[in-house]
């Protein structure tokens, strides 16, 4: 499914160069659900924006289903993120003009399908993340929980092979940060049928948060870079 | 995709609605401009064009000798000897209507004696064929035209005043003609007479100015009369062609008109994309391609395009029907060329209006959103601030070369009007690649003198401007070039007014000059006076010296020069009177005095130096009616009566070798002691006794010259306020943009007790600045314009190097003008910016 070897990361040079990463190997299989952990600044954000091919590794490869990510264009790359992954961010990411059901089914319409045959499934995404009734509401009338909700529909929308949330709950309280996570879990490991038959959905996800993190099958701990 | 991101787009442009409806109006204002000029010179060309093909019918060629020159009628025989020709002699003429009073229509005089006349024109004046006919019995009658019968009221039968070549002869109407065809010729005032009828009006007996020939080659028309042109018919005189060439420069302001809107197009695409780099990122980071976005944000602007040119190219038809009428008048006034001219929207001008605009819009937003497109979606993702460095080095090399490379250019090439235009394009876009890193270096400058102040308003005002330095470097450009439009053509026509003011003084030795025609009505009226009028003036008691003058045209290489012969004994008397001027210099020298003297010599003007390679020293032949006369080059001297050149020779020249013995002013100074009016009533009392006379003091004919200028440029002028108004547009959008972009800023200030009185302000002199500087692009620019490719085109086209004179009243007006006018237009975002809620806004994304 993803696979890192050997992969480091350098930001920048001379005196205000950073190793984000040195040196990661790690194999994630179908159908895992991971935690990724560790202190500000040990590259876990970076670790994911490599896995999406929204950045690129300074040496090593990072494999996506198969292909490595350095060897392919910007327009395979981007490609690719509609297809197969499902990006949730910590500031959500939606854009404010457009309404929550809009939103939701954006990255389809880049295929190229009208917003009206694809209102129903966005409704269906919506009722999933318990806001049904709110698709025409815009960002600025969601509260933070269910606008990062909106967010999660928008990632399940092409049915992605991988989901990637970089501290979804780190802009939300508890409770509603609880229920992010009980969403995250319950799609998060979502069978779904591609080309090549059923396939279980790979989740990672970025959290500060050592209750949420205790929940994933597997966790990762980055320190300064590299993997404990 | 493209319906959800067209939904986008739309929304965007919705809560920004004002933006938008600046951006189209703008565009629309710079359409409008274009398509007006556009359209009201082609309707000009086509009715001038339409005018020269009146007499045409099935005319295959028409022979004469230049617009100039007159053909003997002797050579229709020779021409209707040639087997199956048709050959109908031609007489046509400017005349004027005599006192009380006078306008000018087009004369024709055909023969009606042979049926020639009717053979090549039956399809023209067919239908009217009967009405024609009156003219053979009516002894010297005339057939007008029905809009010249209703415009004087006149009925068949009676008779109407002419100005005869030297007197006033009544003429019976013998025939109104309804033809539609025919009110459409000239201005519509359009009479025919008898061949010769109507060279006894002209008092040109044996002479007619072109035949009409059918039926016979080229070249056997050549072999008949070796020193005639032959040329197919609708060719337009040179005056006409004179006429097209002022109106065709109409276009090339419209072309700086759209430059501007190309920049504030572009600040404002700049903007609307700048503003929405977080969306564009998160769109491509779930996955939309470069292309996609790309093309989703051409496509929105292309749209807004389509949307600006059509209302532009709506008040383009509309100012088109005031320029139009606007440019009748200025042409009838120098020549009744221009009758029914219809501004038409045919599907051609809609392409082309729609075009220009739309290429307008995409050129200038294909840079900024080339640059949206290829946006990293990370680093917009990325949850600290994202802050562009303002680096314009390359841009200002860039800069710096396409200066370098177009003043070369325009210095050293010579480079037709055209290639002028786009190499100023050049230069412009050059400037304006120069002006964000210049804007940066001078506010950085200008902030710790600003600091000192008492006053924290200026400061926190040019730290607003200097946050996007290249949207402030051209929205300053926008306004000054809009003001250097207006500068460039003030700095133009104010080098010919003292130009025109210094050879006036030193050309013209006389106080009243008497002429034919009025020349306030008439500017190239070729009413003569005869010889005798000369020694009528000096009886006067009050005349000290008078003078005769004859100006006409000849043709010269292919083109028609003026001659102008004075009474060169009386000349030389009345300069020693009063007038000392330096013009022509070289009469100081007794041998070449003598030469000129004898018709021998004669001085030619500096622009026909420049324009025909003529020296002084070198021998020119000129082409005399019957003969050809050898002169030798004494000199040249500045001289601006004629662009295509011009001859200064003896009178006596004039009359021995061309024949003509009229003159066409008679200049007189008045002798100490007497009052200029009194003296100016008692020379129209004598001449005008038994013809139409008209006499003109010195700073009536000043007068007279700067009108005539005015009107040329007014419609540069009105063009370069509506560029001014686009350039303020451009302000209020780009403040408006900044306050909406400093909302949270803004706030803050408020929040840390900053009144709203002091909002205003700070926005105010935004506004402040920004003209500030916008003023001095425009006087340093517009000097420049008028300097390089003003000066240089008009040195192309007529040989004066005009003198730079420096329009200072203009300046200093349009400065003021534009520093009232940009504080105002930051009224408005300023006013908006003091109400801003403060809570709301400091949480403002
Ligand atoms: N674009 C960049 N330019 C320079 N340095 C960067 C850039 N992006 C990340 N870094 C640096 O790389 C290191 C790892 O950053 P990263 O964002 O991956 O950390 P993180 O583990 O996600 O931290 P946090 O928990 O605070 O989000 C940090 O030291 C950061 O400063
Ligand atoms: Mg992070």
């Amino acid at each position: 499914m993803l696979q890192f070897q050997n992969v480091t990361k350098v930001y920048g040079e001379g005196e205000q160069r950073v190793s984000a990463l040195r040196g990661i190997d790690l194999e994630v299989d179908a159908g895992e659900f991971i935690a990724i952990t560790g202190p500000s600044g040990c590259g876990k954000s970076t670790l994911l924006h490599l896995a999406c091919g929204l950045d690129l590794p300074t040496s090593g490869t990072v494999n996506v289903n198969g292909r490595k990510t350095l060897e392919m264009s910007d327009d395979n790359l981007t490609i690719m993120r509609r297809h197969e992954i499902g990006l949730v961010f910590q500031s959500f990411n939606l854009i404010p003009t457009l309404t929550a059901l809009e939103n939701i089914v954006l990255p389809s319409t880049l295929e190229g399908r009208s917003f009206a045959s694809l209102q129903d499934r966005g409704r269906e995404l919506l009722k999933q993340v318990k806001l049904a009734g709110r698709e025409d509401h815009y960002p600025d009338q969601l509260s933070g929980g269910e606008a990062q909700r909106v967010a999660i529909a928008r990632s399940l929308i092409m049915e992605p092979t991988i989901l990637l949330a970089d501290e979804p709950t780190g802009n939300l309280d508890s409770e509603s940060g609880q229920s992010i996570m009980d969403l995250l879990m319950e799609f998060g490991n979502q069978e779904i049928v591609t080309s090549n038959g059923p396939v279980k959905r790979t989740t990672l996800i970025v959290t500060h948060d050592e209750g949420i993190a205790n929940r994933a099958r597997r966790r990762i701990r980055l320190k300064d870079g590299k993997i404990l | 995709m493209r319906a959800l991101l067209f939904r986008y787009s739309l929304k965007h442009h919705l809560v920004h609605r004002f933006r938008l409806a600046m951006v189209v109006l703008s565009l629309a204002l710079g359409v409008a401009i274009f398509v007006s000029s556009y359209e009201s010179v082609i309707a000009a060309q086509d009715s001038i064009t339409a005018s020269a093909k009146t007499m045409v019918g099935k005319t295959q060629w028409q022979v004469s000798r230049g617009s100039s020159q007159a053909v003997p009628e002797t050579l229709v025989g020779a021409i209707r000897k040639l087997p199956n020709a048709i050959a109908a002699p031609i007489v046509e003429s400017t005349v004027t209507t005599g006192p009380p009073e006078s306008h000018s229509f087009l004369l024709f005089g055909l023969d009606l004696d042979s049926d020639a006349t009717a053979k090549l024109y039956g399809g023209d004046v067919g239908k009217d064929l009967g009405t024609f006919l009156a003219l053979k019995f009516s002894n010297g009658g005339i057939v007008v035209s029905k809009t010249f019968a209703e415009r004087h009221g006149l009925k068949v039968g009676q008779s109407i005043p002419l100005q005869a070549r030297s007197s006033v002869v009544k003429v019976p109407i013998a025939a109104i003609t309804q033809d539609p065809r025919i009110s459409a010729a000239g201005s519509g005032y359009v009479g025919f007479m008898e061949l010769h009828a109507a060279q006894a009006i002209l008092e040109t007996p044996g002479l007619v100015d072109r035949i009409d020939v059918s039926g016979v080659s080229k070249s056997d028309l050549a072999t008949i009369c070796p020193s005639c042109e032959v040329e197919a018919p609708g060719k337009l005189s040179s005056a006409a062609q004179d006429a097209l060439g002022r109106i065709h420069s109409l276009l090339g302001v419209s072309v700086i008109a759209l430059l501007v809107g190309v920049l504030l197009i572009y600040n404002s695409v700049q903007v609307s994309v700048l503003e929405r780099l977080k969306d564009i990122a998160i769109i491509r980071a779930i996955g939309a391609t470069r292309i996609q976005v790309f093309s989703f944000l051409l496509a929105e602007w292309l749209v807004i395009g389509i949307l600006g040119s059509s209302l532009g190219l709506g008040l383009g038809l509309l100012l088109a029907y005031a320029l139009l009428e606007y440019t009748k008048r200025t042409i009838n006034t120098m020549l009744p060329l221009m009758g029914e001219a219809h501004v038409s929207a045919t599907p051609l001008l809609l392409l082309a209006g729609l075009l220009v605009g739309v290429t307008t819009t995409l050129v200038a937003a294909y840079f900024p959103v080339q640059t949206a497109s290829r946006v990293r979606p990370l680093e917009i993702l990325r949850p600290y601030t994202f802050r562009r460095a303002h680096r314009y080095h390359v841009a200002f090399i860039v800069g710096v070369v396409l200066c370098i490379v177009g003043n070369f250019a325009i210095a050293k090439l010579s480079l037709s009007i055209a290639l002028g235009l786009c190499v100023t394009g050049i230069v412009f876009l050059g400037v304006a690649l120069l002006f964000p890193q210049i804007v940066l270096v001078v506010a950085n400058l200008g902030r710790p003198l600003l600091r000192k102040l008492k006053k924290p308003e200026p400061y926190l005002a040019l730290d607003g401007l200097i946050k996007t330095p290249h949207r402030t470097a051209f929205t300053m450009m926008t306004f000054g070039c809009a003001l250097a439009m207006t500068v460039a053509t003030e700095t133009l026509v104010e080098g010919f007014r003292v130009t025109t003011g210094q050879w006036m003084n030193s050309a013209f030795p006389f106080d009243i000059s008497v002429m034919g025609n009025d020349l306030a009505a008439n500017v190239y009226g070729n009413q003569v006076l005869p010889t005798s009028v000369v020694q009528q003036v000096e009886s006067i008691p009050g005349v000290q010296n008078a003078y005769g003058v004859r100006k006409l045209l000849t043709p010269f290489k292919g083109s028609d020069v003026m001659m102008i012969g004075f009474d060169i004994e009386r000349y030389q008397a009345a300069r020693k009177g009063k007038y000392m001027g330096d013009w022509p210099p070289h009469f100081s020298d007794p041998s070449k005095y003598s030469k000129f003297k004898e018709g021998k010599g004669i001085y030619i003007s500096t622009n026909f130096e420049s324009l025909y390679q003529v020296h002084p020293g070198d021998t020119i032949s000129m082409q005399a009616p019957l003969t050809t006369v050898q002169v030798q080059v004494l000199g040249a001297v500045d001289d601006l009566s004629w662009p295509h050149g011009a001859l200064i020779v003896n009178r006596e020249l004039i009359q021995s070798a061309w024949k003509d013995n009229m003159v066409s002013y008679v200049d007189m100074s008045v002798k100490p002691g007497f009052k200029l009016a009194e003296v100016k009533q008692a020379v129209i009392a004598k001449v005008g006794k038994d013809r139409s006379a008209f006499a003109f003091d010195r700073q009536e004919i000043r007068d007279v010259t700067d009108s005539v200028l005015e009107q040329a440029v007014q419609m540069a002028n009105l063009q370069a306020a509506i560029a001014v108004f686009i350039g303020l547009l451009g302000i209020v959008n780009a403040i408006w943009i900044g306050v909406m972009n400093r909302r949270k800023e803004i706030a803050l200030w408020r929040s840390i007790g900053v009144t709203r009185q002091q909002i205003v302000k700070i926005i105010l002199y935004e506004g402040f600045f920004v003209s500030v500087v916008a003023g001095l692009i425009g006087t340093i620019g517009g000097l420049y314009g008028g300097w390089v490719p003003l000066r240089s085109f008009s040195f192309d086209v007529t040989g004066y190097l005009y003198p730079i004179a420096v329009p200072w009243v203009h300046v200093i007006v349009v400065g003021c003008m534009a520093i009232v006018l940009g504080v105002l237009a930051g009224l408005l975002p300023a006013l908006h910016a003091a109400k801003l809620p403060i809570l709301e806004s400091i949480g403002y994304e």
